[in-house]
């Protein structure tokens, strides 16, 4: 375990030093907040885009200790140089919101964490090797790859796992897999530590994220709130320690959504975009989902971008900074489904555009999505904490926003809604048994999407913030002070 | 950057609000706490997973790092109990890919999981294969019978 932990820290390091380099130098006022959201970014996307490597040296018949941690001390030495030689630009940032409660919340927000690391230790106790999906086909593909030159082809053959359906997904994108393999490659040794130190890293990342990014758009006293609702959602903290997939894409779809927030509300920032059309490329890294997701997103910044300009030429600019920033890891997956998964897609999509028709004019099979949503929306939390309830009551307390000013943020809801809608697709035109289709896998689409709902959720709701004493006030009751004092 | 344009919310409904969201969270992970552990003791393992890595360990060492190996069982594929050993099996085995032996009959090496005893050789030699080693609790390493 303490190898597989080391082993993470070069990923750290680089996707922490990318976003400093990308990032604007505005940051949450406060300090633990703005390393929590830099580090959190940065791991998320560092394990993202070492993955890509790992994968891109296996497939050259080139991995290798030496030639995965060669590569990664060159991307570090140029990232560091580039961040010594950067210009520090002056950081203009408006000083921090304070609520007078914010100690309560950071109390509540540690007590639920550390309750939460309780709740994963006894998780990973009973699995280690975790659930499921986990070991039939993350794992699985993980150690094939980690296999070297001879095995790395089982993860991507289509007899993997006896052609089973619900098992052998040999054309699933290989971001988890490729992680865990490098982890366990670097360590020397293929424990199931790494699996499970990957999804913690994962999970924390996403809430760190998460926090950081509503503190640096709002304050804190929101950010904490944010952290605690989802750590009230048992159906989101439960899965960290499965060892699936969707923790990490629920990362990126943050990362993605988070930045564009950003990029919206700063005249579209070229380097804010990169990091973001990043985050997205690396999505669809990740999981089939994640495909959809990027092109979803991508559509939602022509779109918002030729809003902006009034003219499509306006639209170029944030599309081609977002693209750019997508390139390696959309390109890397591209690669990997044509020339490297085996021919044929997945075996619940239907064979015909006719067959496709007549499930989707099944209104029973409209009533059976619509219930299994409904009901993994219930089974999030429990009734008395429901994250649901949570937020209804937030709502109440706190207020929305104005109405001009939620507007322009609710667009930020297309992306995950075009994912979910792409997912009510395939359930519907799915060749699987539905009932077993949607018992396997709905609960986790919420799941995937819940950091960037409550990121926006927390956008448009006003944060709880202390009043600031004007100036003048201050000046003359401190003038007062020093009479009495004399 | 924070913004300024929202009024600041401070009054006594807020602050309490905002607490009970945070007892409430804290309660709900407690919960989450419980729940975790009674499922931990319940159901250890679920899957085998973590037996299956320790009842293949030791045949590990027999069988080539990178074969494809054919699959012998007396559990069977298309049932959930024979599906989740056949899985743990070849979570266990990998890197070397595993295959039920009828879809792969040019494997050099075989690998039996068993859940009861019974004449091991005999169910490798209905296939082609002669008995290497029985490695216990159900597990037996096979080669292709030389004609």
């Amino acid at each position: 375990m303490i190898l597989a932990v080391l082993a993470t820290l070069p990923f750290i390091a680089l996707g922490w030093m990318l976003v400093r380099l990308l990032l604007p130098p505005q940051a949450p006022g406060s300090g633990w907040l703005r390393w929590a959201m830099e580090i959190s970014l940065g791991a998320g996307l560092g394990a993202g885009l070492t993955s890509c490597v790992y994968f891109l040296l296996v497939w050259a018949k080139a991995a290798s200790r030496a030639s995965e941690l060669g590569v990664e001390a060159v991307a570090l030495a140029l990232a560091a140089w580039l961040l010594v030689r950067r210009k520090q630009a002056e950081a203009n940032a408006a000083p921090p919101l304070r609520f007078s409660w914010n100690w309560a919340l950071r109390l509540a927000a540690v007590l639920g964490l550390l309750l939460f690391l309780m709740d994963f230790s006894q998780a990973i106790g009973a699995s280690p090797d975790g659930e499921w999906d986990a070991f039939s086909i993350w794992n699985v593909r993980a150690r094939f790859l980690a296999g070297g030159p001879s095995t790395w082809r089982y993860a991507v053959a289509a007899e993997s796992s006896g052609k089973l359906l619900g098992a052998s997904h040999p054309g699933y994108p290989l971001l988890l897999s490729a992680s865990v393999a490098r982890v366990w490659m670097l360590a020397g040794d293929t424990s199931s530590g790494a699996p499970s130190a990957l999804s913690l890293l994962f999970t924390l990342a996403t809430l760190g994220l998460m926090c950081g990014m509503i503190a640096w758009m709002r304050a804190e006293s929101a950010a904490l709130l944010a952290l605690l609702v989802a750590l009230a959602t048992e159906g989101f903290v439960s899965q960290a320690g499965s060892q699936y997939a969707d923790i990490p894409l629920s990362f990126f779809i943050l990362a993605t959504v988070g930045l564009l927030a950003y990029a919206a509300e700063h005249e579209w920032p070229a380097s804010v975009l990169a990091l973001a059309g990043l985050a997205a490329g690396l999505a669809a890294w990740t999981k089939n989902e994640g495909l959809a997701f990027l092109l979803v997103a991508v559509a939602v910044v022509v779109w918002r971008a030729w809003r902006r300009a009034g003219a499509w030429r306006g639209a170029i600019d944030p599309v081609k900074w977002m693209a750019a920033g997508a390139a390696p890891a959309a390109l890397v997956t591209i690669a990997f489904k044509v020339w490297v998964a085996p021919p044929g897609g997945e075996a619940v999509l239907p064979k015909s555009f006719g067959e496709a028709v007549a499930k989707l004019g099944n209104g029973g099979r409209w009533g059976q999505v619509i219930g299994s949503f409904l009901r993994n929306l219930w089974d999030l939390g429990v009734w008395w904490a429901h994250p649901i309830l949570l937020l209804a009551l937030l709502a109440l307390v706190l207020g929305f926003v104005r109405k001009q000013e939620a507007r322009s943020r609710l667009w930020l809801l297309l992306p995950v809604a075009g994912l979910l809608a792409a997912d009510v697709g395939v359930y519907l035109t799915t060749t699987a048994d539905l009932g077993w289709h949607l018992a396997t896998s709905n609960s986790r689409l919420l799941v995937q999407v819940w950091p960037a709902v409550l990121f926006v959720f927390f956008l448009l709701v006003r944060p709880p913030v202390t009043p600031e004493p004007e100036p003048v006030a201050v000046a003359a009751g401190e003038a007062e002070r020093r009479r009495k004092k004399r | 950057m924070a913004e300024r344009k929202n009024t600041p919310v401070d009054s006594g409904r807020v602050v309490a609000g905002v607490l009970a969201v945070a007892v409430l969270t804290v309660l709900a992970a407690l919960n989450s706490y419980q729940v975790s552990q009674a499922n931990a003791i319940q159901f250890a393992d679920p899957y085998g997973a973590a037996l299956a890595e320790t009842r293949f360990a030791a045949a590990l060492e027999q069988l080539p790092r990178d074969a494809v190996l054919a699959y012998v069982s007396d559990m069977r594929l298309g049932e959930l109990a024979g599906t989740t050993a056949y899985l743990a099996a070849q979570y266990a085995l990998a890197p070397r890919m595993v295959i039920p032996a009828e879809e792969n009959p040019a494997a050099e090496w075989a690998v039996g999981n068993f859940s009861k005893p019974s004449d091991y050789a005999a169910a490798g030699a209905k296939i082609g294969f002669t008995m290497v080693r029985d490695f216990g609790s159900g597990v037996i390493v096979y080669r292709k019978a030389k004609p």
